[in-house]
């Protein structure tokens, strides 16, 4: 008799959770018919960009390096990040000049750099490369850390009349 | 002795270090990092109209800089050399109808700071393109002035504007002349046979048509 009941409970058990099963189902069906589709429209605008890095933007050689007879050297750091090709040049304002009414000055061949080629660099000016106007020094295709050593390069000779020589270097970069 | 040994010490250590910096050049850190956006513009721009548009400048350096502003013309020689000129030196030239709203920008470190430009094309300007650069140069610091070498960094911001318009390119070939060091004779003789001459003719349009 007791098992009869079980058995009578247990059924209706089954039932009613079927009966719950059928109505959740249902009832998800008609809310996925009721949906509107909304479709979202994603644009994002990547500018052309260029960032230009250089820890040092001055060298000084006191009298004490630029010894008569002697060529000394200068390492400056020039990083560029790019999301396009770029092209990184140098031109000075004019030679390494001293003061004075009528200043004596270094001589272009006397007076040069060579840079480092940066990860995937088109170019990169060899060393012995003088200074002039839009002088190339690295180019490449657009990435990010694309650094370069510019090395200076300066020849004393004897017959360089004593003075502090100055000269300005303008480095533009810019995507072609 | 040890008041001795200590004073020895302090003097060879400095010393050491007024060799060390005479041997080395002397670079007074004036780190410079900057970024520019957008580095190219293109702009569509109706003959007798203007249009505004900003450059974005962020410091991303130690030091506050101070950016001196002006435009340029450019061209680009055939293996992509940037040759940079005073506005209006060239025809294509659209430096000269570029405005700043400042001639100089103080960006602070790690902030970005936008700046106004404005392109008032004129009416009589001639359909297609026009080119110029927007220059973003390091104002030096007064402490840089005595460096033997200063290096100015600057960043070109390129701009292209173009006036709709019907673009009318004409050209006239009035000459050919053909010179061949070939041996063989290309003229008629009684006994040999003629060789067939044949040429092409590349037409390259560098805009310096008369």
């Amino acid at each position: 008799m007791k098992k009869e009941i079980s058995m009578g409970t247990r059924r209706k058990a089954i039932l009613v959770a079927l009966i719950v099963v059928g109505a959740l189902t249902l009832f998800m069906c008609v809310g996925a018919i009721g949906a509107t589709q909304q479709d979202v429209s994603v644009s994002a605008t990547i500018n052309a960009t260029l960032e230009l890095n250089m820890p040092t933007t001055s060298v000084t050689w006191t009298g004490a390096q630029a010894i008569p007879g002697t060529t000394v050297t200068a390492p400056i750091t020039a990083t560029i990040n790019s999301n396009k090709a770029y092209a990184l040049k140098v031109t000075q304002n004019h030679v390494l000049t001293g003061t004075g009414t009528t200043p004596p000055t270094i001589a272009s061949a006397n007076f040069t750099f060579g840079a480092t080629n940066p990860t995937g660099g088109t170019y990169n000016a060899p060393a012995g490369t003088e200074f002039g106007t839009a002088v190339r020094v690295i180019e490449g295709a657009r990435g990010s850390g694309l650094s370069t050593t510019i090395t200076y390069s300066l020849t004393v000779p004897w017959d360089q009349a004593p003075d502090t020589y100055t000269a300005t270097h303008t480095y533009t970069a810019t995507q072609p | 002795m040890r008041r001795t040994l200590g004073a020895a010490t302090l003097t060879i250590m400095l010393a050491a270090g007024l060799v060390a910096g005479l041997l080395q050049p002397a670079f007074p850190q004036a780190a410079f990092d900057l970024l520019v956006s957008p580095a190219k513009l293109e702009l569509q721009v109706a003959a007798g109209t203007g249009q505004d548009f900003a450059i974005h400048l962020r410091n991303t350096g130690g030091e506050s800089q101070t950016m001196k502003i002006y435009f340029n013309d450019y061209s680009i020689r055939p293996n992509n050399d940037f040759i940079f000129e005073p506005p209006g030196h060239y025809s294509y030239s659209c430096a000269k109808w570029l405005q700043s709203e400042k001639t100089s920008i103080v960006v602070p470190v790690g902030q970005t700071v936008s700046t106004g430009f404005r392109v008032d094309v004129p009416a009589n300007a001639e359909p297609g393109g026009h080119y110029g650069v927007v220059f973003f140069e390091q104002v030096p610091q007064p402490s840089e002035a005595k460096a033997n070498i200063k290096a100015l960094p600057r960043i070109g911001a390129l701009i292209l504007v173009t006036v709709p318009g019907q673009i009318i390119r004409e050209g006239e070939i009035k000459n050919v002349s053909i010179t061949s060091t070939w041996f063989w004779p290309a003229r008629r003789l009684p006994v040999l046979p003629r060789r067939k001459v044949r040429a092409r003719i590349v037409f390259y349009n560098r805009e310096t048509f008369t």
